[in-house]
């Protein structure tokens, strides 16, 4: 059974037909197109550079690659895989120029206390799971944000990332065991 | 919300461990997906780490905030204008350019070959259109064979001033012909021969003393110079 995955895209043919309208530079179909890639990438940017203050900043900047490339788009590959592509490399570069990645609290993370205790109980792991996540790489957490939240295949997550599949099984695989690790509080068996 | 993950040290389970991700969010392939669901069928150990990636899943799915799209696409559409003050002509072949070097081979085949058919429909169209009817003359001598009487054979012929109008029509009655142009200034009649020999009616209006003079029109298909 597959998940329903909200930040799938609705379909593939639309996308590619709203990409050669934003080849023809029509700005209708490049807000159409934004509209529907805003939140999934602004979900992916903050998972990845856990900055949220510089994630609209790489989402303008990639969707403005989109504007001015879509007529460079290969059609071997899916709409989303490529814009996907164009914001981890924008990622990547902007998380560079800002030297060190650092912590930054998430909306919610630092919520209040109150309520049920059953919403505390799932806040509480929330947040656990945010700050282990927090303590994976930049990478580890771009294949498990693209596997869990978006949907893609490895395939498409290889070619997301620029990396052969093998790689994205290697990273997925070291991000479980390091979540394991962070999730039970065993940061001192870390490598 | 649980979230356990079993220790990946067994080589006996990393291929199916590997690959449980992408079993959960439903992208493996028929092959692939097989292999896993019959090595979780008989290992407890892999269902259980299984439900593990399940419950990550979920928990990363149902982390969800609305951000504000409208404020940030107007700070994009302001660099977008900016961005549409340098498009021109010349970013237009830029860009045509590049496709053209980006295009795969199958692509760029297909291209010039459509381009070659192009140029040979061209060149054919060409040849026909040489080939037709000259265009209508914007004037017009009584030598012309107008369109009317295409596919009929025509003479012109001037009349000896002193006939009456009603020898003249005795002659087209013989020859069963009609006048389908003049008088001219120089009273030449074209005529049209309705059925019968050119030659032959040629002979007799020359031999005719109403008749000054008789000569074929241009063949057709001939311009007129």
């Amino acid at each position: 059974m597959k998940p329903d995955f909200r930040s799938a895209p609705a379909s593939t043919e639309d996308e590619v037909a709203l990409l050669r309208q934003v080849s023809e530079r029509d700005r209708h179909a490049f807000e159409l197109l934004y509209r529907v890639y805003y939140r999934r990438l602004t979900r992916f940017l903050e998972q990845v550079t856990r900055r949220p203050q510089m994630v609209e900043e790489i989402v303008n900047d990639t969707m403005l690659v989109v504007w001015r490339k879509a007529d460079t788009f290969n059609h071997g590959s899916r709409v989303s895989t490529w814009i996907f592509a164009i914001a981890y490399r924008k990622a990547l570069k902007a998380m560079k120029r800002a030297a060190e990645p650092r912590r930054v609290p998430w909306d919610g993370e630092m919520g209040s206390t109150c309520g049920p205790e059953e919403e505390l109980i799932e806040r509480e792991a929330r947040n656990r799971l945010r700050r282990a996540l927090a303590g994976l790489s930049a990478e580890h957490r771009a294949v498990v944000e693209l596997t869990y939240y978006h949907g893609y295949a490895y395939r498409e997550i290889a070619e997301i990332v620029g990396c052969p599949v093998d790689t994205v099984k290697t990273r997925m695989f070291h991000a479980r065991r390091k979540l394991k690790i962070l999730l039970d509080g065993r940061r001192e068996e870390l490598p | 919300m649980i979230l356990r993950f079993f220790r990946f040290d067994d080589p006996v389970h990393r291929d199916t461990a590997e690959l449980l991700p992408w079993l959960v969010n439903g992208t493996l392939d028929g092959g692939e997906r097989e292999r896993v669901e019959s090595h979780l069928a008989q290992c407890v150990t892999c269902r259980r780490e299984l439900e593990a990636v399940r419950a990550l899943q979920a928990a990363l799915a149902s982390d969800e905030r609305d951000p504000a799209v409208a404020s940030a696409l107007a700070r994009l559409h302001a660099r977008l204008d900016e961005d549409e003050a340098g498009y021109g002509p010349r970013r237009l072949l830029h860009m045509l350019m590049r496709r053209w070097r980006e295009a795969r081979p199958a692509v760029r085949r297909t291209l010039a070959a459509q381009c070659a058919l192009i140029l040979v429909l061209a060149g054919a169209l060409g040849i026909v259109i040489a080939s037709s009817s000259p265009p209508p003359a914007l004037y017009r001598t009584l030598g012309d064979t107008p369109t009317a009487t295409s596919g009929r054979q025509g003479i012109v012929v001037v009349f000896k001033g002193e006939h009456a109008e009603q020898e003249i029509r005795r002659l087209l009655v013989s020859l069963n012909a009609r006048v389908v142009d003049g008088p001219s200034s120089m009273g030449a009649y074209r005529l049209e021969l309705r059925k019968g020999g050119q030659q032959e009616a040629l002979a007799l209006l020359r031999a005719d003393p109403a008749v000054a003079f008789a000569e074929p029109t241009p063949a057709q298909g001939t311009t007129n110079e």
